[in-house]
């Protein structure tokens, strides 16, 4: 039997996980909805906003705020330079080609990690708290890299909900996912948005690397994983919603932690799958996704 | 020969190029008995088996698996769990595989192949990751990280494939068969559905094509194939780990069939040759193997689209003697 | 019977986004006639038939063929149903040769059992050969016989369209809708069109046809329904239409001038 204890420890260590899920989500839904692309490659995003986090506090010996910052410019560097090469070139944009080459991309990427800084674990101490310093939440604890990581999410949404309300290049993004030839023909620079949808998709990706590897560690091949669930996450809240990423997420990390803790946690893993398998099963949309999603 | 008669010759798909090969491929160890070379050539038959599944996945049904490495799997463990661990028929274990293969596939396909292109890749993609945990944590039916160790070899009638020599021939009758399979399901109602559907899945559904059975229909049969060739490959090494079926053996069969070129025949039989033979050449660069394979996705996608076959098919056109026999 | 309907369309809507495409549109068509919708772009013709033959599904509506309810049902089911359609921007399929484009149209007609394709049987010989020359005779009805071995895509847009028929003759309906199958063709092209439909009547199909070349529509025709923005406004025979006032506004400053066809 669980005590209650447990049982809010796993809720909350759920809604720590499920946050990084939901910023992963967020990346997704900003590429879709500006090109109708899933970008598998986001997940690497992830995973080389810890990599190079870690070689910029470890090897370079830089301090850890300054690695943080660099790396995530870095990484969104790598989603403009993506952006360029393997995308815009494709000349006939059907899906098939699409899927390959964000395929292919985020094999480049984990290979050339792998090159560059070998197949370890390798990780950095957390922002704060360090020396086992965590919150205290009715007797279960939360790691205070967890409340950063929440923290980030929360304003991660709201700061997005502001650009794409207020700000003239969010509108130009929403008015794209709407109808693109009609964005352009109204004057929208259709190409620079798209390539700062890249950008911001990586930096965001790159946050949620760097968010996470305190607690989880990171390596070169973190990335597919991440990037599966954060899409499971963006497909339960409903794909293209933002609101929908977060609760997608948080519930995903619920069902996660709360499977894992309460049956096994080797077959952890295997619960993201099956969350997707049902949700595609019964409600293809999500909780609150509003995307066409079938041909018609 | 009655008009009719020719006129239904000359709309089949003239293959003779790769019965050409396939023949040179047959007699070669007769006069070539080089271990070695037996040794390569069984695993690019074997991976032409799954190549030639996921080329019709792609190539007709435009469709992406990222999970061809696990039916891969499946297929071996079956193999391998009903004949060493229960003792059964290896032939058994070849038919439970394909089921089991596909029950999976269908119970992947319904829902994902209603959606849009990308749901079955993604859905594949986690069929894949969540395979190689069971394949590692089920140590009782998989033997865990150390696999399955002693697989006997195939025998039919009495005869057992136990040398390089015989398995040669027995892969590669096998490749024989299920490729001449395919070629007369492609020039046949149900392969003209297909390549209908490939033109424009909105023109043939209003012909009267199912187009969603059919997309299903060639996943599951995708899937099959790999399976064979995953029961092919366990009977052949012996010994299986789950290392074998990793989500980067996937991706390594996709690479096949888009380096060989989608939708035509000779296509799965490059790819699958230039990737088995190249990675050996390569063997002191294995670290490298992963980023190369990742570039030439993204290359040929960008610049070659269709693939190594697709540049021969385009050279060959040009020489006024092969542009009527063989191209497929 | 000549006073059968063979299709019903009642209080047919649908809505992209915030337009109504079509805005509660009824019609019948009666057995054995050649029905024409006219009107200008936009106006929701080539969503009806997305509509009728299942592509699209509607708001709400219902659309009833032979008593047989369409609502719902997927574009192929509607095929077998007896209802065949083309495309306003003609869709072929471009590597295949023209007599295999026509061969796919008996798909739904002519089953050919999986084994014995794989197999290369008896039977398969024989439903292959059955298929062949059903699609040879069609072919030669619409004047492509001789080109059977051509790429679909080689052909001049003319033919094009005349395959395209072929191909949803071979289904064997019994209503064949029509989309703007006179768009962008010469004077020569346009005879053989007018030919290729008064032939199709005579097999004894009904005909519903979208069509913006008012010769061609005024010469066919029995009768015709007028839309716009989505709504009927005006049906009757060819001669009414010509006179109908609303019908001269909708068109207002399109240059077209109904005095000059027959």
């Amino acid at each position: 039997m669980v005590s209650k204890a447990q049982l809010l420890q796993f809720i909350v260590s759920g809604i720590m996980v499920g946050s990084i899920y939901a910023i992963i989500a967020i990346g997704f839904n900003m590429i879709f909805n500006a090109t109708e692309v899933i970008n598998f490659a986001q997940g690497e995003f992830v995973m080389l906003g810890g990599m190079t986090t870690v070689t910029f506090y470890q090897v370079f010996h830089l301090p850890l705020w300054f690695s943080c910052i660099l790396s995530v410019l870095l990484v969104t560097l790598v989603g403009i330079i993506f952006e360029r090469l393997a995308i815009h070139p494709m000349k006939h944009f059907s899906v098939l080609n699409a899927v390959i080459i964000t395929i292919g991309a985020s094999t480049i990427m984990r290979g050339g990690t792998m090159i560059a800084l070998g197949r370890d674990n390798m990780s950095f101490p957390p922002f704060t708290g360090t020396g086992d310093k965590p919150f205290m939440i009715l007797g279960s604890s939360i790691p205070q890299q967890g409340a950063w990581i929440i923290l980030a999410a929360l304003l991660l949404v709201f700061g997005l909900s502001l650009f794409y309300k207020r700000s003239i290049q969010g509108i130009a993004m929403r008015s794209i996912a709407w109808n693109k030839t009609a964005a352009e023909l109204m004057g929208v620079n259709v190409k620079w948005i798209v390539m700062l949808s890249f950008a911001m998709s990586a930096a965001s990706g790159a946050l949620a690397g760097v968010l996470v590897t305190p607690i989880t560690l990171t390596a070169y091949n973190v990335g597919l994983i991440l990037g599966l669930k954060g899409f499971c996450a963006a497909i339960l809240g409903g794909f293209g919603n933002f609101w929908g990423a977060i609760c997608g997420g948080v519930l995903l990390g619920l069902l996660e932690s709360l499977g894992a803790g309460l049956i096994s946690s080797g077959y952890k893993d295997a619960i993201a799958f099956l969350v997707l398998l049902i949700v595609l099963f019964l409600r293809p949309t999500g909780l609150f996704g509003t995307v066409k999603i079938r041909e018609e | 020969m009655s008009e009719k008669d020719s006129i239904q010759k000359r709309i089949e798909n003239r293959n003779l190029g790769f019965w050409i090969f396939l023949g040179i491929m047959m007699s070669w160890p007769i006069f070539y008995p080089n271990p070695y070379y037996l040794n390569v050539m069984i695993f690019t038959g074997i991976n032409t088996l799954v190549a030639t599944g996921l080329n019709l996945l792609f190539g007709y049904a435009g469709q992406i698996s990222m999970g061809h490495a696990t039916f891969l799997g499946i297929g071996a463990y079956c193999s391998a769990f009903f004949t060493v661990k229960l003792g059964w028929n290896p032939w058994l274990g070849f038919l439970i595989g394909v089921l089991i293969t596909s029950l999976f596939s269908f119970l992947i396909g319904l829902p994902s192949l209603k959606l849009r292109g990308y749901y079955l890749a993604m859905a594949t993609l986690a069929f894949g990751i969540i395979m190689e945990t069971f394949f590692v944590e089920l140590k009782s039916i998989t033997g865990g990280p150390d696999g399955i160790g002693g697989i006997p070899a195939l025998s039919l009638f009495g005869f057992k494939f136990h040398t390089d020599l015989r398995y040669y021939y027995l892969v590669w009758v096998i490749v024989a068969c299920l490729t001449l399979l395919v070629i007369n399901l492609v020039n046949s109602r149900a392969g003209r559905g297909m390549r209908a559907l490939h033109e424009s899945e909105l023109a043939a559904s209003v012909l009267g094509i199912n187009t969603f059975r059919y997309k299903l229909a060639i996943f599951i049969f995708s899937a099959i194939y790999a399976s064979i060739g995953g029961s092919l490959f366990a009977h052949y090494i012996t010994h299986i780990t789950p290392e074998s079926f990793s989500i980067m053996h996937s991706i390594l069969i996709v690479v096949m069939v888009i380096i060989g070129g989608m939708g035509k025949i000779w296509g799965p039989l490059l790819g699958a040759g230039i990737m088995t033979i190249l990675p050996e050449t390569l063997r002191a660069f294995e670290v490298y193997h992963e980023i190369a394979y990742g570039l030439i996705l993204v290359l040929i996608m960008i610049y070659f689209t269709d693939g190594v076959a697709g540049a021969l098919n385009f050279v060959f056109k040009k020489i006024p003697f092969f542009n009527k026999k063989l191209i497929s | 019977m000549e006073t059968d309907v063979l299709l019903n369309v009642t209080q047919l809507k649908k809505a992209f986004g915030g337009v109504m495409a079509v805005a509660g549109v009824s019609f019948n068509v009666v057995h054995g006639q050649i029905k024409s919708i006219i009107g200008p772009n936009g106006a929701g013709k080539t969503t009806i038939f997305n509509l009728i033959s299942g592509v699209l599904s509607p708001l709400s509506g219902e659309v009833y063929f032979q008593n047989q309810n369409l609502i719902g049902l997927s574009p192929h089911q509607v095929c077998v149903m007896g209802i065949s359609r083309t495309f306003q921007n003609v869709i072929l399929f471009k590597r295949m040769t023209v007599l295999e484009n026509v061969m796919v149209g008996r798909h739904s007609r002519v089953n050919t059992n999986l084994i014995s394709s794989i197999f290369r049987l008896p039977a398969f010989k024989n439903t292959e050969k059955a298929i062949i020359d059903k699609a040879m005779e069609l072919m030669a009805i619409v004047g492509l016989d001789r080109k059977a071995f051509e790429m679909a895509q080689n052909l001049p847009l003319g033919e094009q369209k005349l395959l395209e028929i072929a191909r949803g003759l071979a289904t064997d309906p019994k209503l064949i809708l029509l989309d703007e199958p006179a768009a962008g063709l010469n004077t020569a092209e346009l005879e053989a069109i007018i030919r290729l439909i008064k032939k199709i009547r005579e097999k004894g199909i009904t005909i519903l046809l979208v069509e913006h070349n008012m010769r061609v529509v005024m010469d066919v025709s029995d009768e015709i329904l007028v839309l716009n923005f989505g709504e009927r406004i005006a049906s009757g025979t060819p001669e009414e239409i010509k006179g109908n006032e609303r019908v001269i506004r909708a068109y207002l400053g399109k240059g077209v001038s109904f005095a000059r066809s027959r």
